[in-house]
């Protein structure tokens, strides 16, 4: 039996340490890592059921093609038939059109690990192509805290069990960061308080001391609310003139702008229960408040984390240990990026197969042409000169996950070619014309951090690739020696490679000052936490540039934003549309990604309730469509309490929505307002 | 019998994950259908408040095992620490365990067409390790303990929840610490 290190890459808060087993090349068992402090020798069901995943009869070992799109007739073909086709087609569009623009990548997060980037540096040396930025995750509130702190960093998620007041606001961790609900329950044993804030009645809200239901979206006027009971109540910091900036303004925005009669009438919490909240928060040292992903997906989410992270800052609660306002961070994500890039320095040093790169085109000279991820499909049907016409999808599930289906069905009528590269078929695939099969992490090499925590570590390939699955980087390489067999110097990316060097390679100086270690290598032994502090902006030393906290932010001016945190209202329902969806996650998902042991569901299931399903004339199991100007839904009824009689929610499902307002700045793109969708709903 | 093993559960610290269901699949390779343990989430009409409360539950190793009083071929044996074991080389399939058992435990195997169900992973036990559901839960809700006396004149120690069956009917080797709840400010 031999033993393996791997880490999970799911898009998740916990980004666990795994030890795998196996037995003559076989996967035969995976566990927690005990020698990491926050995965402690535990697995989610998710991670837990990988074995089954590695060699679940529904996997793709080979690459395949579909003649007809949505035929679901797929062939097998060798690779070398696959890349052929792909090489000769890139070839064909650059001749055409005279630029590699019709070439369009659209990858997210669906393995989050550092190789698979090697999808960008592929189309980077391959020539300007069209992309999708951004996030359709938590942009608002990236840019909010950046805004406000001058970069988002969070503290180490060990920190808050040293808290004595936790306010857990929009965020569900006991379904969607597990690991994270054994340090909030130490917490409690040692007299913590906890009080959780969300749209509805969750399995983290039930192991609460209070639940405080919040109008969807309105969480920033909330926020807003309590900052008034503190300055009424003379709660607020008297240092704030020593590492703030702008609190006279934001203090003079509360005392004109925000009433307490208003801010209840919202927010839909009682006066009263505002008033002792903000006074127990005041009062009590350390509270921390942790603003989880949900509450930012509003047409005012970035808005909403400004006025909280403000709360927080007015009660002297930053840069307190077990306390402060805590969202995500991405400081250990500080990789060289030379994947990405065929033309970085450190590339040129190394001995890796270099393409030749003397006979580049013009192209690699032009920018990429960048489209908002949660816009994408609409940005590249409107893209005419040139049209996109090849697509690759790679780690993402658009035509389960993004907002609008029609327009997806418009731009794949209008692509040439489709490729998608994934372990399982997936809506999206059902539309490609070409499917290769690629590697889990126990088959690759591969590097992962956290947004949560600071560990750092390798993953190592535990097990041969299953059937004839290749990693994103293999591919990525096999793709550029078929397109510089072709024509030499088509494609500035590497021809071959180790994975193992490629992914030493991405821990450049900046990576290893911040684990604390001398060479690259020294990570192959473990993974390592950095050395970051355990409290965020303890000393309150911060990144914006008046290197203080900024209730005033003139980055957020110069951006067209109120450069002070405040409440512009979410969007209201209509008569067409008069029920809010949200669309929370389910713990046994990571978005469209499920695990096979699950409880399959055929049908989506619409909670609501009691009141409101009986108003719909709706009893448990009843069929139901719910329909807005985008698209409808066949749903099963299920009342449950708990939930108010203006929302409905269907467990991460794919829905219509607007941006954002915040996530321009820091990246590239807005982010998805996933919960400003509205829905009506009737009867089968 | 000299103890009783059994498991104690705390409904306030189950997230409902279903890590421990996986866990138990892992360590015995079991099939998609049985569910020799199970997560079930408490019925919210039993409470005051709406609750978002989980129990796990396998073979609760009773005190007085109607599995082993009706089972015709002796399948059946308590080990001198409480454990009830099932042996499925004498198992013949006929499901009397599976109708007599309260908690409905004893999974019938529809490939095998025999029974089986938790026996507390004793090898584990027997060298000093802990079952593999206990050692795989996050939130650290399941616990291996020994039955008796000073367990149950804890304060908290619940013998059983709202919708379970009587514990007088097998004397189950499981005991709860139940949902508590918090304050629910709501505007429905």
């Amino acid at each position: 039996m031999e033993f393996h290190q791997n880490i999970c890459p799911r898009n998740c808060y916990d980004t666990c340490s795994i030890i795998s087993t196996t037995h003559n090349g076989v996967l035969i068992s995976v566990e927690g890592n005990p020698a990491h402090e926050y995965t402690l020798g535990k697995l989610c069901p998710k991670a837990l059921d990988d074995v089954k995943k590695v060699y679940s009869p529904q996997r793709i070992r080979y690459p395949m093609r579909q003649q007809v799109r949505y035929s679901g007739f797929w062939e097998r073909i060798s690779w070398d038939e696959a890349l052929t086709l792909i090489a000769e087609k890139i070839l064909n569009l650059e001749e055409t059109y005279g630029t590699t623009l019709p070439l369009a990548l659209n990858k997210y997060s669906g393995n989050f690990g550092i190789l698979h980037n090697a999808m960008e540096g592929l189309f980077t040396g391959i020539g300007a192509t069209t992309r999708a930025i951004g996030s359709p995750c938590w942009s608002a509130g990236v840019e909010a805290q950046t805004l406000d702190f001058g970069t988002f960093f969070c503290s180490d998620p060990l920190d808050m069990s040293k808290a004595k007041l936790i306010w857990l606001w929009g965020v569900n961790p006991a379904w969607t960061a597990v690991h994270q609900m054994p340090i909030i329950f130490d917490a409690i044993d040692h007299g913590a308080k906890v009080v959780c804030f969300d749209t509805h009645f969750s399995a983290t809200a039930a192991r609460a001391h209070r639940y405080v239901k919040v109008c969807p979206g309105t969480d920033g006027l909330l926020a807003l609310g309590f900052a008034k009971v503190l300055l009424e109540e003379g709660l607020i910091d008297p240092n704030l003139g020593s590492y703030t900036f702008g609190h006279e303004e934001f203090i003079h925005y509360i005392e004109t702008e925000i009433s307490l009669d208003h801010c209840s009438e919202i927010t839909g919490v009682p006066i009263s229960t505002i008033r002792n909240l903000a006074i127990e928060y005041g009062q009590t040292h350390p509270a921390c408040i942790w603003a989880g992903f949900g509450l930012q997906r509003y047409t005012n989410g970035g808005q909403t984390l400004r006025a909280i992270d403000a709360l927080g800052a007015l009660a002297g609660h930053l840069g307190e240990e077990g306390g402060g306002v805590q969202y995500a961070q991405f400081e250990t994500w500080r990789f060289s990026g030379a994947i990405q890039d065929p033309f970085h320095p450190i590339n040129s040093s190394s001995n890796a197969d270099q393409a030749s790169v003397d006979n580049l085109t013009l192209n690699q000279k032009q920018t990429d042409r960048l489209l908002n991820i949660n816009q994408f499909a609409e940005e590249a049907f409107n893209c005419t000169d040139p049209p996109v016409k090849m697509l690759w999808i790679s780690g993402r599930n658009p035509l389960s996950q993004d907002g609008n289906l029609q327009q997806w069905k418009k731009l794949i009528s209008q692509l040439d070619l489709i490729v998608v590269s994934d372990l399982f078929h997936s809506k999206s695939s059902e539309a490609a014309d070409l499917f290769l099969p690629i590697t889990t992490h126990y088959e690759h090499w591969d590097l992962n951090s956290s947004y949560w925590h600071y560990w750092v570590g390798v993953n190592e390939p535990a097990i041969p690739p299953v059937g004839e699955s290749r990693s994103d980087l293999q591919i990525a390489w096999d793709v550029s020696s078929k397109l510089n067999k072709l024509k030499p110097g088509s494609c500035a990316f590497p021809i071959s490679g180790d994975e193992k060097e490629t992914l030493l390679r991405e821990l450049g100086p900046p990576m290893l000052d911040i684990l604390g270690i001398k060479k690259a290598e020294d990570l192959l032994n473990g993974p390592v936490r950095a050395k970051y502090p355990r409290t965020a902006w303890e000393n309150r030393t911060f990144a914006t540039p008046s290197r203080r906290y900024e209730f005033f932010s003139s980055r957020a001016s110069d951006a067209h934003l109120s450069p002070l945190p405040i409440f512009i209202p979410p969007l209201n329902s209509s008569i067409d549309a008069p029920l809010r969806l949200l669309t929370p996650h389910h713990h046994s998902t990571i978005n469209s990604q499920v695990y096979a042991t699950g409880t399959a569901n055929p049908d989506y299931v619409l909670h609501l309730a009691p009141e409101l399903a009986q108003r719909y004339d709706l009893a448990v199991g009843d069929r139901a469509q719910i329909w807005n100007e985008s698209g409808l839904l066949e749903v099963v009824i299920q009342p449950i309490l708990g939930i108010s009689n203006d929302v409905v929610i269907v467990f991460q499902e794919q829905v219509e929505g607007p941006l954002t307002d915040m996530g321009q700045l820091t990246l590239g793109a807005r982010g998805f307002a996933l919960n400003e969708t509205f829905v009506n709903l009737r009867k089968l | 019998m000299s103890k009783q093993l059994g498991f104690l559960h705390n409904s306030e610290k189950c997230v409902g994950c279903r890590g421990c269901e996986i866990a138990c699949k892992n360590e015995y390779q079991i099939e998609a259908t049985p569910q020799w343990r199970k997560v079930f989430q408490l019925h919210e009409d039993d409470f005051s408040l709406p609750t978002r409360m989980f129990f796990s539950m396998a073979c609760n190793h009773c005190a007085h095992p109607e599995c082993l009083r009706v089972c015709p071929v002796k399948a059946y044996t308590k080990r001198e620490d409480g454990i009830v074991i099932h042996d499925p080389n004498r198992c013949i399939g006929c499901r009397l365990c599976t109708m007599a058992c309260p908690y409905d435990r004893p999974q019938i195997n529809p490939a095998k067409k025999k029974v089986e169900k938790c026996n507390l992973c004793y090898q584990r036990i027997d060298q000093g390790e802990k079952p593999a559901c206990v050692t795989a839960c996050i939130p650290g809700a399941l616990e291996l303990v020994e039955i008796n006396d000073s367990l149950d004149q804890k304060t908290g120690i619940l013998k059983t929840l709202p919708g379970l069956p009587s514990p007088k009917i097998t004397s189950p080797s499981i005991r709860f610490i139940g949902p508590k709840q918090g304050k629910q400010i709501r505007r429905d």
